[in-house]
């Protein structure tokens, strides 16, 4: 394969996954504004360096440990020190990460529908959650609920939203 | 799944486990296969919720509008400069905020100060305005809380009483919260609808039902356009704004009254009933109400910002831009006279014969590997007769730095002036090196202002011994490779005979960690 295509499939290949990267590398800074910076510096490394690769080899593997030492430097650069939370990541086993499930375009546009159906109060903490990074004690507080109420909500919306998704996936193949 | 896994997950994504939950939620993953595969989904399903809610993917774009993959725009980055990419707007919507500027004519202390701003607020025309002309058709109540902190730096407290609890990252603030910031410390706070307020270091604030009052200091403020409705109310012992969205750094002291310079926005400025609009890039204050607004350059406003982000980089360990209230925290004062004073604002003052006044900073005790930049700059010195002025580093009881000028007046429009230097034990920076200092002549009101730029390392090694010196101005620019421990700093004025006289006045001394963090910091 000559290089500009190898390159192109790399790259595909990486931006078709990089939702579940951005979730691994969010298990190793718990930040993710360093999540983010991680993955889009392995995007550019990987485009530089996709020679490195060899086709038919474990690409996700590749890639996590690219993503992981682009962590490593965040945190070198900016003398941070490691959240006691990010031991949780080490337990999990790689092969996992290999199996775990990536949202497609298709898979998005579920989720996007989903999010949309939500109650009111749930779509607001959703979106403060998750779309401005609030922590749940601000939630509970801006909107007047126990901190535990949140919790419990964002909780249930997570399971909830797993079956909604499915359902409309299953809809659209029948 | 068990309820328990799942709200631990939760509180794992909101980053508030405790270090018991995260021994459990670990002991938990790692005995059950589905656990992890619970946990991996759930962090690929938030970052998908993210990525719907969240702002359009540059990663994405960057591809699909380029065919190729460039360097992106850190976020990281993006979030330390968060303050200097606030470039004025293409602003659609209105803003506008009414300054209603009561001068009270009396500095009083904070204390009193409460009362007496409820008092000057029941009766003031000012407050009048503010009630009975409302900007927007809603009541101009504070929509504003709950408010948490984003971002500190330093020293952060809550003031209960006579008792302080020191804030942290996601304290939440309430109404009535007064809150104070020490010297060198920051803090950024941030409103439901992003709306930013950061506090300068020294600065003290209470949050009350429907207003926000400064007692001193300096506030930065980006009201959203989100929080259009809510009028923000801010008051300063002298004076009393309503706000209703612009960005805009509003300071007070004792002796500079109230400065309101706006970045952006359309600003209505009232004082005694009098009305002046300030726009972007423009500056007012209650002393020079008269005079109208004057253009200031953008990045005068809240200069200190950049600041808050270099102690956040880790690349800033101290500055002073002797403006009063850090004085007495980081230096001393020695007199060999009584009425030779050190103050902040006027700096070193001497007079007499034989007399000299000394500021000595505080030890800085050097561990680290990290070499130090020391950078200083001094005002001009206003003197009369025989006098010296210079500085001195001290590494434990030795002095290894000595540089200063000794002049003596000839007649009243000029002097002759002897450069006067020591160079310690060092035997690479004797005066062979940099040749002999001689004496010089110059015109009285053109005396030699000291400025200074060095490093100074823990580790000889890590720096090679490097010297360039120029005369003149007097810059050093002089790097130490000295095993150094316990580091002092001394400046002083000296003055000789009966009827002389010196008073030497600074800018800025700051501690970095390289030459350009130091570069930064000054104007």
């Amino acid at each position: 394969m000559s290089s500009p295509n190898k390159r192109a499939e790399i790259l595909n290949l990486f931006m078709r996954n990089q939702l579940k990267y951005k979730g691994y590398a969010y298990t190793l800074a718990l930040d993710w504004a360093v999540a983010e910076d991680a993955v889009q510096e392995a995007a550019v490394f990987i485009c530089d360096h996709f020679d490195q690769f060899e086709l038919g080899t474990n690409f996700d593997a590749w890639a996590r440990t690219i993503i992981k030492n682009r962590c490593r430097e965040i945190f070198r650069k900016e003398h941070r020190e490691k959240d006691k939370a990010s031991k949780i990541a080490e337990v999990i086993p790689e092969e996992i990460w290999d199996q775990a499930e990536n949202f497609d375009s298709e898979k998005l546009r579920a989720l996007h529908l989903c999010l949309e159906s939500l109650p009111k109060q749930t779509k607001e903490v959703v979106k403060m959650f998750y779309g401005e990074s609030q922590k749940c004690n601000f939630i509970s507080q801006s909107l007047q609920m126990s901190e535990e109420a949140v919790y419990k909500l964002l909780s249930r919306v997570r399971k909830s939203l797993k079956i909604c998704i499915q359902s409309h996936l299953k809809e659209a193949i029948e | 799944m068990s309820e328990r896994f799942q709200f631990l997950c939760i509180k794992y994504l909101d980053g508030t486990l405790n270090n018991q939950e995260v021994a459990e939620l670990t002991h938990l993953v790692k005995e059950n296969t589905e656990y992890q595969k619970e946990f991996v989904e759930l962090m690929v399903q938030n970052s998908a919720i993210r990525n719907v809610l969240g702002s359009q993917n540059e990663l994405e774009n960057a591809v699909k509008e380029t065919g190729k993959l460039k360097p992106f725009k850190s976020r990281q980055k993006y979030k330390s400069t968060r303050f200097q990419e606030q470039k004025p707007k293409q602003s659609t919507w209105p803003v506008i905020v009414l300054a209603a500027m009561v001068l009270l004519g009396i500095a009083v202390p904070m204390l009193v100060f409460k009362n007496e701003l409820d008092k000057a607020q029941q009766s003031t025309p000012a407050k009048e305005i503010a009630q009975t002309k409302p900007i927007t058709k809603e009541t101009p109540v504070v929509a504003v809380l709950p408010i948490k902190i984003i971002d500190v730096y330093g020293k952060v407290n809550r003031i209960i009483g006579e008792n302080k609890e020191e804030l942290v990252k996601d304290s939440v603030i309430k109404v009535g919260d007064q809150i104070e910031t020490e010297f060198n410390s920051y803090v950024k706070f941030q409103t439901s609808q992003k709306s930013i307020i950061v506090l300068n270091e020294n600065t003290n604030m209470e949050w009350k039902a429907e207003s926000i009052s400064l007692v001193k200091g300096d506030l930065f403020a980006d009201i959203k356009k989100k929080d259009i409705r809510s009028v923000y109310q801010l008051s300063t012992p002298q004076n009393i704004i309503n706000i209703v969205g612009t960005a805009f750094e509003w300071s007070y002291r004792k002796n500079t009254g109230s400065v309101l310079r706006v970045k952006e926005g359309d600003v209505e400025f009232l004082q005694n009933g009098e009305k002046k609009n300030v726009r972007n890039n423009q500056m007012l204050t209650s002393n020079d109400f008269a005079s109208g607004p004057v253009k200031i350059a953008s990045d005068s406003i809240a200069r200190w910002l950049t600041f808050f982000e270099l102690f956040k980089k880790g690349f800033l360990f101290y500055i002073d831009e002797f403006k009063g209230d850090s004085f007495s925290s980081f230096w001393t004062t020695q007199t060999t006279q009584a009425n030779n004073i050190s103050t902040p604002m006027d700096g070193l003052i001497c007079a007499g014969k034989n007399n000299k006044v000394e500021l000595i900073s505080k030890d800085l005790v050097l561990n680290g590997e990290d070499p130090l930049v020391f950078i200083f700059k001094a005002r001009s010195i206003k003197a009369k007769n025989s006098f010296e002025y210079g500085y001195e580093i001290w590494n434990e009881k030795e002095m290894i730095l000595h540089q200063g000028y000794l002049v003596t007046q000839i007649n009243e429009s000029s002097c002759h002036i002897k450069e006067v230097r020591n160079f310690g034990l060092d035997s690479k920076l004797k005066d062979e090196v940099l040749g002999s200092s001689k004496i010089e002549s110059a015109v009285v009101e053109n005396l030699p202002t000291i400025s200074f730029n060095f490093t100074l390392t823990p580790s000889p090694e890590k720096v090679k011994e490097k010297v360039s010196y120029q005369k003149g101005i007097a810059l050093a620019d002089i790097q130490l490779g000295k095993d150094l421990k316990v580091v002092k700093i001394k400046f002083y004025v000296k003055t000789i005979n009966e009827t002389s006289m010196a008073q030497w006045s600074f800018d800025t001394f700051a501690i970095a960690i390289d030459k350009e963090s130091t570069k930064k910091v000054f104007k």
